[in-house]
């Protein structure tokens, strides 16, 4: 009887494999700045003369903000208007756009870009302290590591733009 | 003529009862004999009437046996049916121990539960999908509770026991990644990390998931296709994905510590680029620089 006793089946253990999980895309700042760029379209009123054809948002120079902005406005239009994104690598190469982005990391002089956009009835929206003194319309900050944006109607009235009262609401007014 | 009926008698009725006594004190054994003649189910049918037999049910060969023909039924079975076979199975090895006080068989009815364990371990680790997860949990729990009567402190358990809380928590992550409403599986993900630092604090894959899964649960919010039609609901967003990245980063700053890699640098420079804090953003960008 004893010998019955050894007999036992070997069964190899299989290890438990977890797989692995990544970050999500790095960069949720610019998204957030995607966001609000493409909403600031909502809340801006342009002439009557650019409310046809393709609605432009520009971007100069480089930046995640590109990609971001290309993702949330895929197939999105401002009334009727198709939203496109284009890149800018220069001032030079800057076209007429409904709103211009000019990423921190840009040296491009803020009165040189106000110069080129002038008379375009362009929201320029920069993300360097001191740049809605200088003529930037719209201007993302940090708050409490939040992004947070400065609004001037001075601005915008220059460049012949109506912001919203919400969008106001919204922002950090300097003027 | 009488005189020899009333004798042929007498030895029928003792033959009877000799052969009812020996029936009796044999059974265990003829199932083991049934079992080897290649009827599982009559083994199984002596061997159950064995153990409900007060006069035989108080040894430990007879649960040994038990224990024994079960683990062979199992294996001619459905894989639903197995299961419950080997759990009783295991009931019985058990119980050969418990009356084992000498642990005369100690040896062989480890070896038959660790086969038990072995094969609860494979089971669960094969049921481990988003559709069978709570299977895998039971599965791995009789593992558990095999490993636990033969050998207690075994290092190697709680080594399993990680691996098995992190591929579980994976399936979590999984659901959550497919269907953002299902907060029960975020939840249940972070749970099972969490349990493996209350073994290990300083398991770098568990503190990296957990720094992940906060992270991502971050950019979800932020992502949020109502939040990206409504401006409103930025401000908001914004407070509740800075919570989550802020819950991330002392995990991957404790993977930072035990056991860094590309990723996990690369998840601190994301927090800090999320955070906005550029100073740290920067030093956590150039150290990724290293890993190009």
């Amino acid at each position: 009887m004893r010998k019955l006793i050894f007999i036992l089946t070997l069964i190899s253990t299989m290890a438990f494999s977890p797989s692995t999980f990544y970050f999500a895309p790095p960069d949720p700042s610019a998204r957030v700045k995607a966001v609000f760029i493409y909403n600031f379209s909502k809340y801006v009123e342009w002439k009557e003369a650019n409310r046809a054809g393709a609605f432009t948002i520009g971007v100069l120079g480089t930046s995640s903000v590109i990609n971001e902005l290309t993702t949330i406005t895929t197939g999105k239009s401002v009334g009727s208007q198709k939203i496109e994104i284009k890149a800018f690598a220069t001032l030079a190469d800057v076209k007429k756009c409904h709103i211009l982005f000019v990423p921190a990391d840009n040296a491009t002089p803020i009165p040189s870009i106000i110069t080129k956009i002038k008379g375009n009835n362009t929201l320029l929206v920069t993300e360097k302290d001191g740049y809605v003194k200088q003529g930037a319309i719209i201007n993302f900050v940090i708050q409490s590591n939040k992004q947070k944006f400065e609004l001037s109607k001075n601005n915008a009235e220059k460049a012949s733009l109506k912001v919203s009262q919400s969008l106001v609401t919204l922002s950090i007014p300097v003027d | 003529m009488k005189d020899m009926h009333h004798i042929y008698l007498t030895i029928v009725m003792v033959s009877i009862i000799a052969c009812s006594a020996m029936a009796q004190t044999n059974t265990a054994e003829e199932a083991i004999s049934v079992w080897q003649a290649g009827n599982i189910e009559g083994a199984v049918t002596i061997i159950d009437k064995c153990v409900k037999d007060p006069t035989q049910n108080t040894t430990w060969e007879v649960w040994y046996y038990k224990g024994f023909i079960y683990k062979e039924l199992a294996k001619k079975q459905t894989a639903e049916l197995a299961h419950n076979t080997r759990i009783e199975s295991f009931m019985a090895f058990k119980k050969a121990i418990l009356l084992d006080p000498k642990k005369e068989n100690f040896d062989q009815d480890s070896l038959n539960i660790k086969a038990l364990a072995n094969k609860f371990s494979n089971e669960a680790g094969a049921l481990l999908n988003e559709k069978t997860y709570d299977k895998a949990i039971e599965y791995f729990n009789y593992y558990k509770q095999c490993m636990a009567v033969i050998d207690p402190n075994n290092a190697a358990v709680k080594q399993k026991e990680m691996q098995f809380k992190a591929a579980l928590g994976t399936v979590f992550v999984t659901i959550f990644e497919k269907d953002n409403t299902r907060e029960d599986a975020f939840k249940q993900a972070i749970e099972q990390y969490s349990q493996i630092l209350k073994i290990d604090s300083i398991n770098v894959n568990a503190n990296k998931q957990l720094g992940i899964n906060y992270y991502n649960k971050g950019v979800a919010i932020v992502e949020d296709p109502k939040v990206v039609e409504d401006i409103t609901l930025l401000d908001e967003a914004g407070d509740k994905a800075i919570v989550q990245y802020r819950k991330a980063l002392p995990y991957l700053l404790r993977a930072y510590k035990y056991g860094k890699d590309k990723s996990v640098v690369e998840g601190l420079r994301n927090i800090y680029h999320a955070l906005n804090e550029t100073e740290l953003d920067a030093k956590y960008t150039l150290e990724l620089e290293n890993y190009k």
